[in-house]
């Protein structure tokens, strides 16, 4: 199936978070222009798969129960947070990674955990 | 909660895009901070006059104040208006003296900022109308360091708010608290050094004006507050040529640096970078707890 593509410099995060969770399973998302807008695909039961490309904002891909998201890019604080079930990953590949506190926030989340990155 | 933005700029080609780009950093930050806003902005002068920043809620006649300031100071005077309540003063003669006269002529006039490169502006309200009314976005320059505050311990007013720049060319921005600030104030007060207002953050950017008038370079300014002051905090503090960011030991309030061959960006929040020219092929990282990470020019 073709990836859906949405653009953060056409749409807003609520409008790109809707067409998200109207997305059938098995379906493919490409986020383009994120410009590190906090709380995208968030809030998401549907098992598809979102590819973020470029640098996210805080709580990326969290409060869900299925999606696999991954980030090419920076993200901010609490990505992936309180994914609730099994199928749920969140990913975030960084690009560098010179710290303690970056590598974290890109470290690849499986399955139920929850993720605070970079939260003290 | 707080927002601070910064901009070093090491292709002088973006200069005149200076002002237009901290605006829109600026703007981007006004949901951490719809209190009030300041600005910093470094630029190059003829000659070696210090500029001083003058800001004033009473009608003031700012040709007649510089005048007065030329006669009291026996030197050549130039004032600019900048808005209705603000202008910027420009006179050769020593910044004790000058400092003094304005204070002696005109005690409603505050200075928020002076020196040969720098410029600033504050107010109370949201950030984006305090840079149109100052007309920020046309505003040149090689470096600047912005504000947007949500106050949390003393009160909101045009005093109280970023950038604190308590001697020559020297600003801060900070977001974040300080626990022991009044300590620390008491020990500066007993060296003769005297805060404006009750903020936290002015104490900071007076502990650090006082290591460098002792002699310390920037960095060693920004031990010092590791050292001395407890609490949390993400500061940006700027030089006539540096550019520097320092974190608390728990990095507990949010920094991320953006640096490409044109220029190191620092924000709260990547969104106040991601309109920056080429920020798709930007470095980005969050600096660590107790790092100090300088830019010179």
């Amino acid at each position: 199936m073709e990836p859906v593509i949405l653009s953060c410099a056409e749409l807003s995060t609520r409008e790109i978070n809707a067409a998200l969770a109207a997305l059938p399973d098995g379906a493919c998302a490409r986020v383009l222009e994120p410009r590190g807008r906090h709380n995208l695909a968030v809030g998401l039961s549907n098992r598809v798969r979102i590819d973020i490309e470029g640098n996210a904002g805080y709580y990326t891909g969290g409060l869900g129960q299925g999606p696999d998201v991954v980030v090419d890019g920076f993200v901010g604080w609490s990505v992936g947070e309180n994914l609730q079930a099994v199928p749920g990953r969140d990913l975030a590949e960084g690009r560098d990674g010179p710290g303690r506190r970056e590598r974290r926030s890109h470290e690849r989340v499986h399955g139920t955990g929850r993720c605070h990155p970079g939260r003290r | 909660m707080c927002g601070i933005i910064g901009l070093h700029l090491k292709n002088p080609g973006l200069a005149p895009r200076l002002g237009g780009l901290l605006t829109e950093m600026l703007d981007a930050m006004t949901t951490r901070g719809p209190d009030s806003a300041g600005i910093a902005v470094y630029a190059d002068h003829e000659g070696d006059a210090l500029r001083y920043s003058l800001r004033s809620d009473e009608s003031t006649d700012w040709n007649l104040l510089a005048r007065r300031v030329a006669a009291e100071t026996g030197s050549d005077v130039r004032v600019e208006p900048l808005g209705s309540d603000s202008a910027v003063l420009g006179s050769p003669a020593a910044e004790a003296l000058v400092l003094a006269a304005i204070r002696r002529l005109a005690p409603q006039v505050s200075v928020p900022g002076y020196g040969r490169s720098m410029a600033v502006v504050k107010d109370v309200g949201a950030p984006a109308a305090i840079c149109a009314r100052y007309g920020i976005p046309g505003w040149g320059g090689y470096q600047g360091i912005g504000h947007t505050r949500m106050a949390t311990e003393s009160a909101v007013t045009t005093a109280h708010s970023h950038p604190f720049a308590p001697a020559a060319d020297l600003a801060l921005v900070h977001n974040g608290s300080f626990s022991n600030y009044a300590t620390v104030r008491r020990r500066l007060a007993r060296d003769g050094i005297r805060c404006d207002t009750d903020n936290d953050s002015e104490v900071a950017a007076r502990l650090i004006a006082a290591r460098m008038a002792e002699g310390a370079d920037l960095e060693g300014g920004l031990r010092t507050v590791l050292k001395e002051m407890d609490g949390f905090f993400t500061l940006l503090v700027t030089t006539r040529t540096q550019f520097a960011v320092i974190r608390d030991s728990f990095a507990c309030k949010p920094a991320v640096i953006a640096e490409t061959p044109d220029y190191v960006a620092m924000a709260s929040e990547y969104h106040a970078l991601a309109g920056l020219p080429g920020i798709t092929g930007a470095r980005v990282f969050e600096p660590m707890p107790e790092e100090i990470h300088v830019w010179s020019r």
